[in-house]
């Protein structure tokens, strides 16, 4: 398989004055299809890392490739576009749009694409609705809804453009054992359905267990990265 | 571009309280400033309408005082050409006495021709009793004229001029000016009656008074038809040149009332700029997200305007009513004992729209500074912060 | 002789949990000499357990399945202890201890279990402390047992990070150590780039590597 995201000696250096070195010159490759759990304590550079493959978040030196382009080469727009197509974000506060329903937040990605919503968009978007088991709760509005439910919607949106890569930081960080357990099911159903590629930063023991490779971070650096063969 | 309108509705309706906080604010500013600008520009128009309405605003008469304008036909043929022209009147005035009996007042008899004089002067709606005079020798007297020589319609009363020689007038006719001065010292008469009393040749008038379409312009247009007339011997005087004091006056309500409009609308669009700059940053998050979600600089800028454009429609056609509102009931609970308003009101639409499209455009003009911050922002601030 | 028939027959006691089945038939090969405690450990036991309930595949059958079963396959290994001491009296004795365990929060100690009567059998004086030990115990184990080998079983690859880092923690505790360290298990084998971040000095797969251990360390 070809690789999706490549990172090339990536570093990242917070504050001016007082420097901080959160990368070190990371050499990264992810294959496309793959399901990638990143481990590592808090303050390792973790979320840095992701932020910066996801393009929220820019590398002080180092080349990005996502899918063979160069991020660092790209404008705002080209970017915004890339983040809207290509990439799925789930973070561990949930972030949804409080004032839209749950099932216009999950359509909010395809709208900021520039596209009408016709009805076939509208029954995919039920699908991934009932997918995550929330068919019932999709017209309360988010701000009215669980964590869990809020997460589960932060998933569906995640896929509604049929991404190729998704990031999740912490998915499951502030839900019970019972719904990290579904969350994980539901993406790893995805992983298998869509061969989405995964990149999942993680605490959780039971979700770092069942990825396909493992990279911990430590103090800005690889420091292990072991795969399922 | 719709999306981000949709974006901004939403916004705005899920902070009820906040939204119609602001729509208040921009929609009292701008009732304040309509009825503000729709109250002066009645009372100057009210002001205006009393001090030139039935005056005239240009007369043409002799350099020297008392002496008579010689072949006026040729200077109204040469001013009518003017087309600003509305009304022309000549008149013959002149000074004479009235006596009853032993009484002798002095009184300045005006002659004209009252179906031009009527354009300027609105006789008709001064008479309080009787009729124009019709006959040669038929006269209208000024209401406190008539109180204070005890007379009344039908009587007959010598004219006697500063030559000497009597004539007799026939009184048909009681009118009231409004100005107890020309009340008391105005005898109104046909144009030959007073050309009798005056000794002038048929060729002469004393004067030449006019109205033109812009009051305003009146000193320009003087001074234009004396050029045109280009002779020594006559000069052009026009209300504004009489009347400075109270120009002034009226310059000063206007350039006030402006003031008061443009700081109204300066509180209005600060109003809006501070309270969209606050929501930029309680939506900061809401914006993060959409920016990871892929939604461009543009767009996210696009939000703020389309909000500050919603309310200041809304605001505007709020502030609309409101002013409306005020004006209406300004004009129906503050009235004189007449029943009359108080303050006569000038309802303009153009002015009100004009308001409302200011208000409109003060409030995206104020929604683009919180644009242009929402532009900033990146998503990692939110991201980061949690 | 291993026979295919026969083994199938066993793992069938296994999957309908028939512990007493089972057992008799392990003991019979046992006493008839048909094979060896090694091969059946290997040829028998491990591999029932990892075409049941193995890690590389779907979880087919529920968790408490896979648990009953590898239960009484440890009742098995239990009960062939005697057959263990017959085997370790006909090799020549080491005189080498190896510490056998699982690290913390990792409880497929079953393998580890296995390895122990392996390495008795190979003339070792084995310590088996079991699954989820925690790094401070296995610290305390090792100035205690003063062990010539410390061996670890890694079941979960989650687990081989956790590994990784313990080795460096270890190397940092007990600088020029004296000690080797061993690992296996299915992680261990399963896994890419493991042998060029974990820094072990043995890595085992099977009875013969423990023999060919041996070798090396007398």
């Amino acid at each position: 398989m070809a690789n999706l995201i490549e990172l090339n000696k990536v570093s990242k250096i917070y504050g001016t004055q007082v420097q901080t070195k959160v990368l070190h010159e990371i050499d990264l490759e992810i294959e496309e299809g793959s399901f990638n759990g990143i481990i590592g304590a808090s303050g390792s550079g973790k979320s840095t890392l992701l932020n910066i493959i996801g393009t929220l978040d820019q590398p002080t030196s180092g080349i990005i490739k996502i899918n063979n382009i160069e991020t660092h080469l790209m404008r705002n727009k080209a970017l915004a576009k890339l983040r809207n197509e290509t990439i799925g974000f789930v973070f561990q506060f949930h972030y949804l749009l409080p004032e839209f329903t749950a099932l216009e937040n999950v359509l909010m990605p395809y709208y900021i694409k520039g596209k009408k919503i016709d009805k076939h968009m509208n029954e995919r978007a039920q699908e991934l609705l009932e997918l995550v088991g929330l068919t019932k709760v999709m017209n309360n509005l988010a701000g009215n809804m669980s964590g869990g439910q809020q997460q589960r919607t932060a998933i569906a949106r995640a896929l509604i453009n049929n991404p190729k890569l998704i990031l999740a930081d912490e998915p499951t960080g502030n839900l019970d054992s019972e719904t990290t357990e579904q969350v994980y099911e539901l993406l790893r159903e995805i992983h298998r359905d869509y061969k989405t590629t995964f990149v999942i930063i993680t605490h959780d023991r039971r979700i770092a267990e069942k990825t396909d490779r493992i990279i911990e971070i430590k103090d800005g650096r690889i420091f292990s990265d072991f795969s399922k063969i | 571009m719709k999306l981000s309108f949709r974006i901004a509705l939403r916004f705005l309706f899920s902070s009820k309280g906040q939204t119609l906080l602001i729509l208040l604010g921009i929609a009292i500013g701008i009732s304040v400033q309509i009825f503000i600008g729709s109250l002066i520009q009645g009372l100057q128009s009210s002001l205006l309408d009393a001090t030139i309405g039935s005056s005239p605003h240009i007369t043409i008469k002799a350099v020297e005082k008392n002496e008579p304008l010689n072949h006026p036909e040729t200077i109204i043929n040469t001013v009518k050409k003017d087309e600003q022209l509305v009304a022309l009147s000549s008149s013959i005035t002149t000074g004479a006495f009235l006596r009853v009996d032993d009484r002798t007042e002095q009184i300045l008899v005006r002659g004209f021709n009252y179906s031009d004089a009527n354009k300027i002067y609105k006789f008709n709606d001064k008479l309080i009793e009787g009729q124009l005079p019709l006959q040669e020798n038929d006269i209208i007297i000024g209401k406190a004229l008539a109180e204070s020589f005890k007379l009344k319609i039908g009587d007959e009363v010598d004219i006697q001029s500063v030559n000497g020689h009597i004539i007799k007038g026939n009184i048909t006719g009681l009118f009231d000016l409004k100005v107890a001065a020309i009340n008391e010292s105005w005898v109104l008469s046909s144009i030959d009656f007073s050309r009798q009393i005056s000794d002038y040749s048929a060729d002469q008038i004393s004067e030449i008074e006019m109205q033109v379409i812009e009051p305003f312009d009146a000193d320009l247009i003087a001074i234009e038809l004396s050029k045109l007339i280009n002779q020594n011997e006559i000069s052009t005087v026009d209300w504004k040149t009489e009347n400075q004091q109270l120009l002034s006056g009226l310059n000063g309500q206007s350039t006030s009332s402006l003031m008061i409009q443009v700081f109204v609308v300066i509180s209005v669009v600060l109003a809006i700029a501070s309270v969209l700059a606050i929501s930029v940053m309680q939506k900061s998050r809401q914006l993060g997200i959409l920016k990871a979600m892929g939604i461009n600089d543009t767009m996210a800028s696009y939000i703020f305007l389309s909000q500050g454009f919603i309310l200041g429609v809304i605001g505007a056609i709020l502030g609309i009513l409101f002013g409306l509102g005020l004006l209406y009931s300004f004009t129906t609970f503050a009235l004189n004992p007449d029943g009359t308003p108080v303050v006569p009101i000038l309802i303009n639409p153009g002015f009100i729209l004009l308001s409302g499209v200011i208000a409109m455009s003060a409030s995206t003009l104020a929604s683009l500074i919180p644009a242009l911050k929402s532009k900033k922002l990146s998503p990692m601030e939110v991201i980061k912060n949690g | 002789m291993y026979q295919e028939e026969n083994y199938l027959e066993f793992k069938h006691a296994l999957k309908t949990f028939e512990k007493e089945k089972a057992y008799l038939h392990i003991k019979s090969l046992l006493d008839n000499q048909t094979l060896t405690i090694i091969e059946i450990y290997e040829l028998y036991l491990a591999k029932s357990l990892s075409e049941i309930a193995g890690n590389n595949l779907e979880q087919q059958i529920p968790i408490w399945q896979e648990h009953l079963i590898s239960n009484i396959v440890r009742s098995i290994v239990e009960l062939t202890y005697p057959y263990v001491l017959i085997e370790k009296g006909k090799t020549r004795a080491i005189k080498q201890s190896v510490v056998i365990l699982c690290l913390e929060e990792e409880y497929h100690d079953l393998g580890a279990r296995m390895v122990q009567d392996f390495f008795e059998i190979a003339g070792f004086t084995a310590y088996f402390i079991g699954a989820n030990t925690p790094d401070s115990e296995i610290e305390s184990a090792l100035q205690v047992l003063k062990p010539e080998i410390l061996c670890i079983s890694v079941t979960n690859y989650y687990h081989l990070s956790k590994l990784h880092k313990l080795l460096n923690h270890i190397n940092e505790l007990f600088p020029n150590h004296d000690f080797k360290i061993a690992v296996g298990g299915y992680a261990i084998q399963n896994s890419s780039k493991v042998e060029s971040q974990i820094q072990a000095d043995y890595y085992l797969k099977s009875f013969e590597d423990i023999t060919n251990l041996k070798e090396v360390l007398s």
